[in-house]
């Protein structure tokens, strides 16, 4: 994993990285604007002792700065006031362009924080389509979504590559994608060791297959949000990449002034320049999980 | 999987017949804009979906059954409807059937536990033995469901037992 970051990051970044790898990233919530105004929970909640500070990509976003007790067991957290969702994660929803009556499907939907945040955004209007196909993982999704009041979702068990099949296009599609997780380390120091490059690769053809699914599965010109945390080129540009060629798609700004730009030399290989247009965020960089999003849009 | 169906009319009136304790109009106000289903795989589950969310889920209808879809509204159970932390959400404001607690009574609520006299600090109507209420914190937020022991006066003169029949913190108990 360290040669891999030498080469694509060289020695004094690759050693920022790992250094950072090592510190703890702050925690953070998403308030549900729809159920509370934020300016009253994070109020609330200060006179319970917590501290917060702004999120800067998500006006209902809010790190933790101090927590007297845990963050998941308040009465706020009960009454679904909030979402615990790693900052980072609050923008492939925030680049999506949601409109209040869309009809959204997210593949990959557990434990549900993207669809409570898509949710909050369409204040339970329109319709989000949840794909889930881990039996524990879709019940703790439906936990969530019930504890947050959300009703305008439709859950489904099932392997997401096969949405196709239903022959329905969609306005907007999230593919937070399955992935090594190779920027969640810092939260969970065993993956250091536990991910190898076969698990890279696998996850590689299982993320190519989804985003197959996703260009399927979208009206011509509607928006897909394609985001992993992993760091891995092999699981982000160069899965991209492969659709660029065929026409079928373009990569959009994403309007964020955060993030570094995608990678274009890939060990050496050169693929698209649109590429640049991705983000990506590191611990080292943001303070956030490493994290990769990319908006495409459907032309074909 | 679940199986997803509309009501018969002998399962829209248990509803309508549960609904009408909390008050006359719930039942018709929810159906103005949504539309009952009912799971009948393992139990009667009852779900209320959006009318424009139903029209979606026909069309899937006949490809895959969702695992779930708008808000678990209840089960069907002995002809009457046991009401769903999110039922108790949506009924809130349009009930007098409800207890208002103290911090202390809510923190016991919340664990599971009973409710007594020295927790409550608002009744907003009269209780016969067995009736149940609405339990809310003085934020007007639902905790969850109670079930009373003894009559209960809204003059406040009684003997008060409240037994809990759910509550939020489910979600943490059992919820994830």
């Amino acid at each position: 994993m360290v040669a891999r970051y030498l080469k694509l990051f060289g020695l004094e970044e690759t050693y920022e990285l790992l250094e950072a790898n090592e510190r703890k990233i702050k925690k953070s919530i998403r308030v549900n604007s729809f159920n509370i105004k934020p300016h009253k929970l994070i109020k609330r909640m200060e006179e319970n002792g917590f501290e917060f500070s702004k999120i800067e990509w998500d006006k209902n976003g809010f790190y933790i700065d101090k927590e007297p007790y845990s963050i998941g067991a308040t009465s706020e957290y009960l009454q679904g006031y909030y979402y615990i969702q790693k900052a980072a994660s609050m923008i492939p929803v925030n680049i999506l362009d949601i409109s209040q009556n869309d009809i959204v499907l997210d593949m990959c939907a557990a434990p549900g924080g993207k669809l409570i945040q898509a949710a909050d955004i369409m204040n339970n209007n329109g319709c989000i389509i949840g794909i889930e196909y881990d039996k524990d993982r879709i019940k703790s999704l439906r936990s969530n979504i019930s504890r947050c009041g959300i009703k305008n979702a439709i859950l489904f068990r099932m392997d997401a590559a096969k949405f196709p099949e239903f022959n329905y296009k969609v306005d907007k599609i999230l593919l937070d994608a399955p992935c090594t997780g190779e920027g969640l380390i810092p939260f969970d120091t065993s993956r250091k060791k536990s991910r190898s490059f076969e698990d890279i690769i696998t996850c590689s053809s299982i993320q190519i297959k989804l985003l197959n699914a996703a260009i399927e599965s979208v009206k011509i010109g509607g928006i897909i949000v394609y985001s992993t945390c992993s760091i891995a080129p092999e699981e982000n540009e160069l899965v991209i990449n492969n659709f660029l060629n065929k026409g079928k798609i373009e990569i959009l700004d994403t309007g964020l002034k955060w993030g570094k730009s995608g990678i274009i030399n890939v060990f050496g290989n050169a693929i698209s320049e649109d590429l640049l247009k991705a983000k990506r965020f590191y611990p080292h960089k943001n303070g956030t999980q490493g994290f990769f999003v990319c908006k495409l849009k459907v032309v074909n | 999987m679940i199986n997803f169906k509309e009501l018969s009319n002998k399962e829209l009136a248990q509803i309508n017949k549960s609904l009408n304790y909390f008050g006359g109009l719930i039942f018709d106000t929810l159906i103005k804009s949504n539309i009952f289903l009912i799971n009948t795989k393992i139990k009667k589950e009852i779900f209320l979906i959006p009318k424009n969310n139903y029209e979606i889920f026909l069309k899937f209808k006949n490809y895959r059954v969702p695992y779930y879809l708008g808000i678990y509204f209840g089960d069907l159970k002995n002809e009457s409807l046991f009401f769903s932390l999110n039922s108790l959400q949506v009924i809130n404001n349009l009930t007098t059937k409800k207890i208002m607690v103290n911090k202390q009574g809510e923190l016991k609520f919340i664990y599971g536990k009973n409710l007594q006299k020295k927790h409550i600090i608002k009744i907003f109507s009269n209780f016969n033995p067995l009736d149940k209420m609405i339990i809310i914190n003085n934020k007007n937020e639902v905790l969850g469901l109670g079930k009373t022991i003894y009559p209960i006066n809204i003059k406040f003169n009684n003997n008060i037992k409240i037994k809990n029949i759910i509550d939020i913190g489910w979600y943490l108990r059992k919820g994830n």
